[in-house]
């Protein structure tokens, strides 16, 4: 027994003692990101009767506040707990969000949020469940250098809703690999209920809802490759719905995002302006 | 008379030994397969159509191939895991991998035993350390590391291990590491009373890239109130005694965890820079945690009686905090719910709560007379102030075995079930179902029999009111019919009256056993002691193959 209560003895010693390891301290003096040209788009996977996601809302904000001009949020509110969380209320799911749940392939839960459509390779998805974990992937992706630059021209004519997009992609390197634009429109100051772990947040500000995927879900292929100061364009043509909720012009975002082809899918650059 | 039996055994003692020396020396082959293949059939009404083994892919499977071998003293195994479009491990995506799913050697000298691989091992009932495989759920969290274990005698060992949690192909990022000590002492061997003491220390260290992750976060995500400085180590130390007295049994175990970071998802965030309007609900904290269970039993003639009760605050334990589900976790909190088999009693189970659970449960067994057999179980789930309400359960069934010809089961199971604790559906009435049961068996021939089972389970909310209904034919030692259909009587606004049929046979030859079914299954929540997932409206062919050899 006598050999048995010294290591017990022992153990219990180390695990009672709070001061063992040197903790690690935090960076709170965290310094201002050097200015990039690198835009990185966020598509989260959200829904309106996703209890956790809230907790995906308020991180993606706070990447955006903290990156303004180089984070574009698109709020995928696919199928899944994506019903009104007030029966009646609009409608946030699309078709659209819902072909790029299924264009993305696996997924677990809500909220989930792709980045750059980043392939995590141990977990085989390309979206990533943590919220905490988001903002850490981001900056890892905004320390890369635009391979390619993008560029938003736009008109729109406030009487006949008609939507003229004109992008440029501009090589920043020389690239050897077929390349897909995206572009589509987003909505924010949209109010309806979500819920959340506590219950109904009612009147809820719903940002960066997608509303509308102006080119093909896996982007429309504009070169089997690009050289440095080549520029490959392309344009689409839209014309807003009327509606008594959704599509207020002045609320919606235009976004843009520059991929490998379907098969690789990762993002290298994305752009967004205001529609109006 | 008694002189007879002693040479009779001193004979068959003789030949056990000579037979175990000859297995030592010489190499002994095992191992077993199992496979399950899915034709997966749109059926849009049922929900079965959202992975894309329906739309494109139609075939999915799951394979294992395990082999055992032992040779003097060495003891060794390997496994071969096979997934092919499969949804076992998200059930919503596809999935296709193959490779070594584990293997281990393992070797005894004298009184120390080695062992390196794929581990699978747990100290007392699992809370701080257990490394186990569930297949229907695909949790298999082997320790892949190396352990040892000395004994000091026939009563008392000690053993340890280090090493990564398995993950899939892969391994988790933080390195484990344990010692446990178990015993059994008895004064004398005719003494009335026995105890076997043990008890568990687990140790946690982060990788680096954990605890950088874990900075990054903490420092840009959180407000200065919520944040805290992250750590490499956390440990968990549990004690844990058997008593036997008479034809009582007592069991108790309690564990502790001094500090430890992990996902408390009931914790108010506030926003690091607009904490007055903005809080989410969920953030990483440093907390200490503690599970305290025991159960009493006693068993003597045809009474038995168990009563189990355990509270738990503050102890999810994962070799990743940033993990979630059934991801990476090290210990495993016994449920206390029955488990129950039949179709509608098994429909809604409590998920074990890691953070924040009180609950009990009494089970009185008793056999009256020749024929009947009656039990009845009662569980309380509650949060760890035992103040609101998470789960009950009256469970109450009587078996009437008339002969070898025939026998009856009735009773009725009565629960309340939180839907936005277990299902996270906010705002839904809770739900409190009644379900009376059946099943009648009866044996026409010694080989032939046929089983029918119905329940039927009330309920207002949720997806509303069941029925289910099977038969079953069994043609012994081959053959096994069964059909059986379970519709949604009665249901809730927003659901329809389905009807999910299925059928199919199972074909026993030897070790051998061969299932084909056509089934129509709904979406739904399926847990194994305590671990619960969901699992998605299935629609198609099911083949299954089992074999030992």
């Amino acid at each position: 027994m006598k050999k048995i209560v010294l290591p017990l003895i022992s153990i219990l010693f180390l695990v009672s003692c709070s001061d063992w390891e040197v903790e690690i301290p935090l960076n709170n003096n965290t310094t201002t990101p050097e200015k990039t040209k690198r835009v990185v788009l966020i598509e989260e996977f959200t829904g309106a009767s996703c209890v956790n996601c809230p907790k995906g809302i308020a991180q993606t904000t706070a990447i955006r506040n903290a990156y303004p001009e180089n984070v574009v949020v698109v709020a995928v509110h696919s199928n899944f707990l994506g019903a009104p969380a007030t029966a009646g209320q609009v409608n946030l799911r699309t078709p659209d969000a819902q072909a790029i749940e299924t264009f993305l392939g696996s997924w677990f839960s809500k909220p989930e949020a792709a980045i750059n459509r980043l392939y995590d390779a141990a977990n085989q998805t390309y979206r990533y469940g943590s919220p905490d974990s988001w903002r850490g992937i981001v900056e890892e992706e905004l320390k890369k250098d635009p391979v390619v630059e993008l560029l938003i021209d736009k008109t729109y004519n406030e009487t006949s809703r008609e939507l003229k997009v004109k992008l440029t992609v501009k090589g920043l390197e020389a690239l050897s690999k077929p390349l897909h634009i995206h572009c589509g429109i987003t909505e924010s100051q949209i109010i309806a209920d979500q819920l959340d772990n506590t219950g109904k947040l009612i009147d809820f500000v719903h940002s960066h809802a997608l509303r509308k995927m102006l080119s093909s879900i896996p982007g429309d292929k504009i070169g089997d490759g690009i050289a440095v100061n080549q520029s490959l364009e392309k344009e689409y043509n839209f014309t807003l719905p009327i509606d008594n909720i959704l599509w207020k012009p002045e609320n919606c975002e235009l976004f843009a995002y520059v991929s490998l082809d379907e098969n690789e899918k990762y993002i290298l650059q994305a752009a967004e302006v205001k529609l109006k | 008379m008694f002189n007879l039996i002693k040479k009779c055994s001193l004979i068959c003692c003789i030949v056990f030994n000579i037979k175990l020396v000859h297995a030592q020396d010489q190499l002994v082959l095992g191992g077993g397969f199992q496979t399950n293949a899915n034709l997966f059939i749109r059926d849009s009404l049922r929900e079965a159509y959202k992975s894309p083994q329906y739309s494109h892919q139609l075939f999915g499977s799951e394979s294992w191939l395990d082999l055992t071998a032992s040779y003097q003293g060495f003891t060794g195994a390997i496994r071969f895991d096979a997934f092919n479009n499969s949804n076992l491990r998200n059930p919503v995506a596809s999935h296709t991998d193959f490779g070594i799913g584990k293997w281990y050697i393992q070797k005894e000298t004298d009184q120390f035993e080695v062992a390196a691989g794929y581990l699978y091992d747990q100290i007392g009932s699992g809370i701080i350390y257990r490394a186990y495989e569930e297949r229907a759920q695909l949790i298999d969290n082997a320790l892949i590391g190396v352990s040892g274990k000395y004994k000091w005698n026939d009563n008392w060992s000690v053993r340890g291990f280090v090493g990564k949690q398995k993950n899939l192909f892969d391994s988790y990022n933080a390195v484990l590491k344990g010692v446990a000590v178990s015993g059994f002492y008895k004064p004398t061997d005719s003494s009335s009373w026995s105890i076997a003491p043990g008890f568990g220390f687990v140790n946690r260290t982060f990788g680096e890239a954990i605890v950088n992750q874990l900075t990054g976060i903490l420092s840009t995500n959180y407000h200065p109130v919520d944040q805290f400085n992250p750590y490499y180590n956390s440990n968990a130390v549990s004690v844990f005694n058997n008593l036997n007295w008479k034809d009582f049994s007592w069991y108790f175990e309690t564990a502790f965890k001094p500090s430890d970071i992990f996902e408390d998802d009931k914790a108010i965030k506030r926003d690091p820079i607009d904490s007055i309007t903005t809080t989410t609900i969920g953030k990483l904290v440093s907390k200490k945690g503690t599970v305290y269970y025991t159960s009493l039993s006693y068993a003597k003639h045809k009474l038995g009686i168990t009563a189990e009760f355990k509270r738990t605050d503050g102890f999810l334990f994962r070799t990743e905090p940033l993990l979630s589900k059934n991801n990476g976790l090290i210990g495993y909190i016994p449920p206390m719910a029955k488990i129950n088999t039949f179709r509608l009693t098994s429909f809604y189970y409590p998920a074990t709560q890691f953070l924040d659970e009180m609950a009990f449960q009494f089970d009185i067994k008793y056999g009256l007379g020749e024929h009947w057999n009656l039990s009845l179980n009662y569980s309380d789930i509650r949060d760890k102030n035992f103040d609101k309400k998470y789960y009950y359960e009256v469970y109450a069934e009587a078996i009437y075995k008339h002969d070898q010809k025939w026998q009856l089961t009735g009773g009725i199971q009565q629960q309340f079930f939180n839907l936005d604790l277990y299902y996270q559906k906010v705002g839904e009435a809770n739900v409190k179902t009644i379900t009376p049961f059946v099943e009648y068996l009866y044996r026409f021939t010694r080989k032939t029999s046929l089983r029918i089972e119905s329940q039927y389970m009330n309920n207002d909310h949720d997806t509303g009111s069941w029925i289910f209904g099977l038969a079953e034919l069994g043609v012994a030692p081959h053959f096994l019919f069964e059909i059986s259909d379970m519709y949604n009587a009665k249901p809730t606004k927003g659901h329809d009256d389905l009807h999910y049929i299925s059928g199919g046979m199972v074909y026993t030859k030897g070790s051998n056993r061969f299932g084909l079914r056509y089934v129509q299954q709904r979406e739904g929540i399926i847990c194994s002691g305590g671990i619960c997932r969901l699992e998605p409206a299935f629609s198609g062919m099911r083949l299954s193959i089992t074999s030992t050899f």
